[in-house]
């Protein structure tokens, strides 16, 4: 999905699509993320989780 | 300065952990009690996801509390509203959609800022709690960030004013007694002085410069720093976020 990083690369399970619009942060249940495909029409959820962590103060040596 | 003994380490990071846990409690709280207020479909799913994960949270801490001696069902039966720890901050209730927004935000950040100081810490299963937290808030405050960005494009004032007028009361969870005993050996990764300089750039970088700034600091008045909160939860908040008694329905 185009414009926003953390979507980066989810493609529509249907028509492999990228064109995406997000629907809810918080989809069908709370570890997924509703899409619709602008090409299908379908409407998915995706597991969103990443390891993305928010903003968090820098320390030298955290192990990652 | 002399080295910590074991007993006052663990009655910090257990004081810490508590009043994270118990912030954590009123704010899924805040989600459940909120939610009708939602504006949309989606913003009925993300209030009510937030709230599973926040509780899940609270959970999920109270539990890891019990390695440090305390008692799980105690915790969570706890029958006086001045056995809680939980932040200053959400002791009022939202007066608008803007507020509750800006409320949720400041409550979402500081605890992510203030629990990420235990990413490094040397119980890796508290590390890993921690973290597996921040995944999750990450979602919460992407979802912030997003009626903000609605607020912006819409020249929404009202939201910049409930956030500078809740930031001083966020910033005073941060404080710091004068010797940071979890940071001096090694549990914390960076003083909480240093962790509450990085949330107050974050929320005034999330204004975009649109800031009028923090306002005065909050009142120290019955401050007590091990529960990390001034005076005692209303009551009226305490009816919302206790356990109900055997039998009891609400109506
Ligand atoms: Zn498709």
């Amino acid at each position: 999905m185009s414009g926003d990083r953390d979507f980066a690369g989810v493609r529509c399970p249907h028509c492999a699509s990228e064109a995406l619009t997000m629907v809810s942060l918080f989809g069908s249940s709370v570890s997924e993320v509703m899409f619709r495909c602008g090409q299908c029409r379908t409407v998915f959820n995706w597991v969103k989780w990443r390891g993305t962590l928010p903003p968090t103060p820098t320390v030298p040596d955290r192990p990652s | 300065m002399t080295t910590p003994d074991k007993d006052a380490l663990g009655e910090a990071l257990r004081n810490d952990l508590l009043a994270l846990a118990d912030s954590k409690l009123v704010l899924a709280n805040w989600y459940t009690t909120c939610v009708h207020n939602g504006r949309s479909l989606p913003d009925f799913a993300a209030l009510l996801g937030m709230a599973t994960a926040t509780f899940g949270h609270t959970r999920a801490l109270y539990l890891y509390l019990v390695n440090l001696g305390c008692d799980y069902d105690g915790l969570e039966r706890r029958a006086q509203p001045a056995a809680f720890c939980s932040m200053n901050l959400l002791d009022r209730p939202p007066e608008d959609w803007e507020d509750f927004i800006a409320t949720v935000y400041l409550a979402e950040l500081a605890m992510w800022t203030f629990a990420s100081g235990f990413l490094g810490h040397p119980d890796r299963p508290l590390a890993g709690l921690i973290r597996k937290i921040g995944e999750e808030s990450y979602f919460h405050l992407k979802y912030c960030q997003g009626w903000q960005s609605i607020f912006t494009e819409t020249g929404n004032r009202r939201y910049g004013a409930a956030l500078a007028a809740r930031l001083p009361a966020a910033l005073a969870w941060f404080r710091a007694q004068e010797d940071d005993l979890l940071q001096a050996a090694g549990q914390r990764d960076l003083p909480l002085s240093t962790l509450c300089q990085s949330y107050r750039a974050e929320v005034l970088n999330s204004l975009g410069g649109a800031s009028a700034g923090d306002g005065p600091p909050a009142s120290l008045d019955g401050w007590d720093p091990q529960r990390r909160r001034a005076g005692t939860m209303p009551q009226r908040l305490f009816e919302i976020i206790r356990l109900k008694d055997p039998g009891a329905v609400l109506r």
